[in-house]
């Protein structure tokens, strides 16, 4: 933790740049340091886009004079090892923000080069899948069933990747952060642990929908 | 980003906010909030840290045992209506449970609170919309068949067996 005696004499010019408010201390008025309510603005808006697209797939499922099982077309065991695979990378993620709270840069590394793995794992078992049905000539034009499982997992998979590029970044500057500002490093992995646990959440309710009805 | 910043002092102040006069009601603010700067959900300490974590791994097993037991409920083939109830009966517990923990949702500020229920309640309304499209169209519609498209459709209704092209 920093000194608070210049925070209330400084002014912003001496600053070379601009310091952003609120990174580790709780902004009075929110109770919350700023990142983290931004995070959770941008999780319910994530909200609203995969809701846009499960409201599709009731629509399309409900009007629809026939609709395939996921048991019979998909593969539901490649399915289940990556549910396995993206709540193992959920707690590697939660272990190595807390052993940022513990102070052991070392472990908490660790923990998020085993996310960052379980992300390609991840990613490697969906093209596995995607490969097959290609060979199969199963598109997205197949069929409506085809189209939402395409749409929906392709969007869920953007996300994985947009999460391992946040990582990859959080990891390769983890030493240089974690020197100069320890705590605001700290609530950055807590952070984008967040939005992992909701990429993990999403798959939670693509992997039953998709495959098991 | 922020790296070469040279004072950390500033991370509360005030002043940093755009227009930077107006910063008295804050700064009155700041003192009383200074004893939990930290987000009071997270104690520091080594014993606290330790039984988090010891909490992690048990959400874990949990949000394990309960893909292996929605995977097995899905081997018996039950009709629509009851594997639709069940299977998503499971994956809401297991959703709850990464909300509550791995999230901490279980004491997290009013503000987020405030955030998500009216997030549920969009998301709820989109979801309705369907729903209740379907068990509507056909007293809406007295003329609204919903198998009228099936000669259209069975082309592409089997994708299983569909392999072949």
């Amino acid at each position: 933790m920093d000194g608070h005696a210049h925070s209330l004499t400084a002014h912003a010019g001496e600053h070379h740049e601009i310091e952003i408010p609120f990174t580790v201390h709780s902004r009075p008025d929110t109770g919350l340091y700023n990142g983290k309510l931004g995070i959770w603005l941008f999780l319910a808006s994530e909200v609203m886009l995969f809701g846009a697209l499960f409201s599709t797939l009731v629509l399309l499922r409900t009007s629809a004079p026939t609709w395939p099982h996921g048991w019979q077309v998909l593969n539901v065991w490649l399915a289940m090892l990556n549910t396995f695979v993206l709540i193992g990378s959920s707690v590697t993620v939660i272990l190595s923000w807390a052993h940022l709270r513990l102070g052991n840069l070392k472990k908490a590394k660790l923990y998020l080069f085993l996310t960052l793995l379980c992300g390609f794992g991840f990613l490697i078992i969906k093209s596995i899948e995607y490969g097959t049905k290609f060979s199969h000539h199963l598109y997205p034009s197949t069929h409506n069933f085809y189209a939402t499982y395409y749409v929906m997992t392709g969007l869920h998979g953007l996300h994985v990747i947009g999460g391992m590029v946040v990582f990859a970044y959080l990891l390769l500057t983890a030493d240089k952060w974690y020197a100069a500002k320890r705590d605001q490093f700290t609530n950055r992995v807590e952070v984008t642990g967040l939005y992992w646990h909701f990429v993990d959440l999403v798959w939670i309710f693509l992997f039953p929908i998709l495959y098991l009805l | 980003m922020t790296e070469s910043a040279h004072h950390h002092a500033a991370e509360g102040a005030p002043e940093q906010q755009a227009g930077g006069a107006p910063h008295e009601p804050l700064s009155e603010l700041e003192h009383p909030t200074h004893h939990h700067d930290h987000d009071p959900g997270h104690d520091n300490s080594p014993e606290a840290v330790h039984k988090e974590i010891k909490r992690y791994m048990m959400v874990f097993g949990a949000l394990a045992v309960l893909t292996v037991i929605t995977v097995a409920i899905a081997q018996f083939h039950l009709p629509t209506w009851q594997a639709v109830t069940l299977a998503l009966v499971v994956a809401t517990v297991k959703a709850s449970l990464v909300a509550a923990f791995f999230m901490h949702l279980i004491s997290e500020r009013k503000l987020i609170y405030a955030v998500l229920i009216m997030t549920v309640f969009f998301f709820g309304m989109m979801i309705w919309g369907p729903v209740h499209h379907h068990s509507n169209a056909e007293k809406s519609w007295p003329g609204y068949d919903l198998s009228a498209n099936k000669p259209a459709a069975t082309a592409t209704t089997e994708p299983a067996a569909g392999s072949g092209h």
